[in-house]
């Protein structure tokens, strides 16, 4: 295994990362099984081995402490010490900070803290030392969180708590299949040292690779196709020779070439098919093994769930038994990555809203400890993620009340909504049903948080209550690495759309476009749907063919409760497509989420349907939109638009008055390189600039436009304080048409400059 | 085999060793430290590998550790907002998605006459992990050069701040610029943001 790219520290990270989750959920299982001093001995030996990680790299206050929970832990295995509850409160402290101190970015962030932290991490150590703490509170009860649920549909074991949660960004985990987890009842198990570490541009790497070996291993039916047309012509030669009807000697010989040549055909024809076969299911073998290393067990987000429903259920006084079903349940590395925050808000939201205390629950006629529970499911190519409890439910009237009372909706209106709807108010930012904001569920975070997540990778939630429980589903796609997309042509180019944004796709005539006003629609089983140019967003020429066609193809894709279509060349299709990220150095592309490489090795571009949506709504609304060419006479008088690129939030604020007040459109942009991406989004009659910014100075943004055809002649002014020759100099040699200093703002020359170059603001 | 310099004397010994024992000849010898003493000469000097292509009507030498591949040119994918003059898109390279350039557009090097035959290939230079890709109009291939063949820039480009070039170098092409590639990669990254 190759860990030259791995530090030090990332090693150390990844290690104590996955002791401490160890660690974590092991001491919750040892504070319901007491007695079993089988259950202490992964404890110690992950105890051990933090304090060997921390010793490597001499993290001298992390040693003291790893040493005195090992000792501490010893003590309970040889029976000399019970583990209180305190006590086990004290080993989880203990555990929670070393894993902060593995959270920090880098070794000196990671010292710096822990010597800020010294007082109270030796304390703690030195408790530990100490005789437990007499306990006060062993009331609550919480069941382990790897109870072995074994419902039908899970017959792995679902007892090893997960491994590392959140490995150190360039660190990938791979594990071994499932199947070869241990069963043991409840112990942390040794699951993670099936895991290798892999960088994960490696994994990248492997990914492309196994796609352009299918994409070779293809190639090779074209070669096929050459033979059997050499097979057919070879064929036509030897009748042509029987009907010839020569005799002699070379005839004979004319005879025995052909049939020579025939079989030396057949048999490499045979041979070109038997290895376009094998290398083909090969290279999708090898393909789809590497697509599915982006998977691991959805285990792997529930690390802290036990740990968060024992503190949280403790601190409300409530009996909660956790049970996590789907352990194996093989998710999307990244959708695991972001699903970790909403799982745990939805379960603190569910101890904290759902369950009714104890003795609420008896008067219900309920069990005192309530069911939570943590299911992980595919089903109809989705992933589901469902929080489930046994609690009061939610209250509809409660809820009607604080929809009407934060002025959402009229009482009329609220008394008629149905129970999707009313739910749905849950997600709005900042809606919280609970009376009093708790430390638990209302800080913040809320459901508004797990459903942009959901919507974030082309999921959605549901939620079902009734008085016997709650449930919140999320549906996501089971991978982020390969969508089912829409494959269309726009300006002769191929580009996709994620089936999952789209509303549907139409072929129509071109003579079934129809303008509104000047604006372009068309009328789709019976509705009107208003349309815009796909190449005009996408600030693309169209091409001449296109523009010829008779048939057009057009995208409908939601925006709110409308419709957007956007007008393409063509479908083509539809495609399961392997996603590949765009590429870093490139930053943020408008309107193109990634890229892929289809069978034939070409390549095409991911839209982003959300973004393409927004644009098109910004431009009509700037009523920039070209729609139809009967517009043109009126964009022609057009408010000009004027950019202004100034990192000073003061200055910048002060030009945009002046140019609002004069009566001209205007964009702000705090550096050269915000502007040059602004330049590239709209167009605008001119930009005013300053010259010292961070990421890209005024000069080098001036030199920039002026070495690209499109801003050749964009007029720019230079506003800065720099009021000595050269400067102005610099700034004019660099291509700006004006150079002003700030002092022009006193005088009418800044807006007179402007006037000058581009004209009065309409 | 000479047997001029055989010894008068009647020798008993066998044949080969008769062969193997008889000296020098001096010419021999004189040619043979000739030899070695100019082999030394150029053993001493260091060499670099270079890779030669045409782009416009200009030659180039990259040094050869930075070229990834050099492969049939491939269908570029224009990137909406993005593509100029001097940034073509993006295309397909061994199953790596690559950003591609304009070579020309990007340093303004003037076009080749027309006759000039043109035999395309696309170059991928940089690193394994970060690599750019743009199309030469001529590829011949990779040739070994002393290091001290590179004759300075003449003082016009040595001024200019966006020059790539590190020096002049003649091969059987002409004149040839040796590219500096941190030079050529920083241009190409000012060109995609």
């Amino acid at each position: 295994m190759d860990l030259g790219g791995f530090s030090m520290f990332d090693l150390f990270q990844t290690e104590v990362q996955q002791h401490c989750a160890c660690l974590a959920d092991g001491l919750i299982a040892l504070e319901q099984n007491a007695s079993d001093p089988k259950m202490v001995e992964p404890l110690m030996r992950a105890a051990h081995s933090v304090k060997g990680a921390a010793r490597i790299i001499n993290l001298d206050g992390a040693i003291g402490l790893a040493h005195s929970m090992e000792e501490c832990l010893v003590r309970i295995q040889k029976g000399t010490e019970i583990p209180t509850a305190s006590r086990i409160d004290e080993l989880l402290r203990g555990s929670d900070i070393l894993r902060s101190l593995a959270d920090h970015k880098s070794e000196d962030e990671a010292r710096a803290w822990l010597e800020q932290e010294a007082g109270p991490i030796s304390a703690l150590a030195e408790a530990l030392n100490l005789p437990p703490k007499a306990d006060v509170s062993a009331a609550v009860v919480i069941a382990p969180a790897a109870i072995p649920v074994a419902p039908a549909a899970t017959p792995a074991p679902t007892a090893a708590p997960a491994p590392a949660v959140t490995p150190a960004p360039a660190v990938v985990k791979v594990a071994t299949p499932p199947a070869a987890t241990p069963s043991a009842a409840s112990a942390p198990s040794a699951a993670s040292d099936a895991a290798v570490l892999v960088s994960s541009s490696s994994l990248e790497r492997l990914l492309q690779l196994s796609g352009e070996a299918l994409v070779e291993a293809r190639r090779l039916e074209s070669i096929r196709r050459t033979l059997t047309r050499a097979k057919i012509a070879q064929r036509q030669l030897s009748a042509a020779l029987d009907s010839l009807q020569v005799t002699g000697r070379h005839a004979g010989d004319a005879m025995t070439a052909v049939a020579t040549s025939r079989d030396a055909l057949d048999e490499a024809l045979h041979q070109v098919e038997d290895h376009l076969r094998r290398g083909e299911e090969l290279a999708s073998a090898l393909h789809n093994e590497a697509v599915s290393s982006r998977m691991r067990p959805f285990g792997d987000a529930c690390g802290g769930l036990a740990r968060s429903v024992r503190d949280v259920a403790r601190t409300l006084g409530k009996e909660v038994r956790l049970i996590i079903a789907g352990e194996q349940v093989p998710v999307d590395r990244e959708i695991l990555r972001q699903l970790e925050a909403p799982l745990g808000h939805l379960v603190r939201n569910a101890i904290d809203h759902g369950i009714e205390s104890p003795d609420e629950r008896v008067a219900a006629g309920k069990t005192r400890q309530a069911s939570l529970r943590v299911e992980a499911r595919h089903h109809a190519g989705s992933l589901i993620v469902e929080v489930r409890e046994d609690g009061r439910g939610i209250d509809r009237t409660n809820l009607r009340a604080r929809i009407i009372s934060k002025k959402l909706s009229d009482a009329s209106i609220v008394e008629t909504l149905g129970d999707a709807e009313l739910f749905d108010f849950l997600f709005l930012p900042g809606f919280s049903t609970a009376a009093a904001v708790t430390d638990i569920s209302g800080r913040g975070v809320g459901l508004d948080v797990v459903q942009s997540m959901a919507h974030s990778v082309g999921g959605s939630i549901e939620v079902r209550s009734s008085p016997a429980g709650t449930s919140f589903a999320m549906r996501l796609p089971v991978t982020l690495s390969v969508v089912r997309a829409a494959v269309i042509s726009i300006a002769g180019e191929t580009y996709a759309l994620a089936l999952a944004r789209l509303e549907r796709i139409d072929r129509i005539a071109r003579s079934e476009l129809k303008t509104v006003e000047g604006r372009l629609t068309t009328v789709i089983r019976g509705e009107i749907v208003g349309l815009v140019h796909a190449t005009e967003i996408l600030q693309l020429k169209a091409s001449t063919q296109s523009e010829s066609a008779d048939e057009l193809a057009i995208v409908s894709v939601l925006a709110g409760s409308r419709t957007v279509g956007f007008v393409v060349d063509s479908f083509l299709g539809e495609e399961d497509l392997v996603v590949r990220r765009m590429d870093a150095r490139l930053g943020d592309v408008a309107h193109v989420d990634a890229a892929s490489i289809r069978e034939n090795g070409d390549l095409l571009l991911i839209l982003d349907a959300d973004d393409l949506v927004q644009s098109a709504l910004q431009l009509l609304e700037q009523g920039k939109l070209r729609g139809d060419e009967g517009r043109s006479a009126i964009s022609k008088r057009k408010q000009r638009r004027v950019l202004v690129v100034e990192d000073s939030i003061t200055v910048r604020e002060v030009e945009r008055q002046m140019l609002l007040r004069a009566g001209y459109a205007v964009d702000t942009a705090v550096d050269g390189m915000d502007g040059w991406n602004a330049v590239q989004k709209v167009k605008y009659d001119l930009v005013v600039s300053d010259v010292d910014m961070p990421r890209m100075n005024g000069i080098e943004f001036v030199r920039k436009m002026r070495a690209d055809r499109r801003y050749e002649t964009l007029p720019v002014v230079i506003v800065s304080y720099k009021d000595r020759e050269e400067d102005r100099i610099a700034g004019l040699e660099a291509g700006a048409s004006a150079y002003l200093t700030k002092g022009s703002f006193q005088d009418q020359s800044f807006l007179q400059t402007i006037a000058d170059l581009i004209g009065a603001a309409v | 085999m000479s047997t001029s310099d055989s010894p008068t004397a009647p020798d008993d010994r066998p044949a080969m060793s008769r062969l193997l024992d008889r000296p020098n000849r001096p010419a021999t010898i004189a040619e043979s430290t000739k030899a070695s003493a100019e082999s030394r000469v150029l053993r001493r000097e260091p060499q670099f590998n270079l890779l030669v292509f045409r782009c416009g009507a200009e030659w180039f030498a990259i040094p050869a550790e930075y070229v990834v591949h050099v492969s049939k040119v491939t269908n570029v994918h224009t990137l909406p907002h993005r593509t100029n003059n001097s940034f073509r898109g993006l295309t397909a390279l061994s199953g790596a998605v690559i950003p591609v350039f304009d070579f020309i557009g990007l340093l303004g090097v003037p076009p080749a006459a027309e006759n000039i035959l043109r035999k395309p290939r696309m170059l991928t230079v940089g690193t394994a992990e970060e690599s750019w890709a743009f199309e030469a109009d001529d590829v011949p291939g990779v040739y070994a050069m002393p290091r001290n063949a590179v004759k300075p820039l003449p003082l016009t480009v040595e001024q200019s701040p966006r020059r790539i070039s590190s020096g002049l170098l003649s091969t059987v092409q002409g004149s040839t610029s040796l590219i500096d590639p941190e030079r050529l990669m920083n241009e190409f990254k000012n060109a995609i943001c």
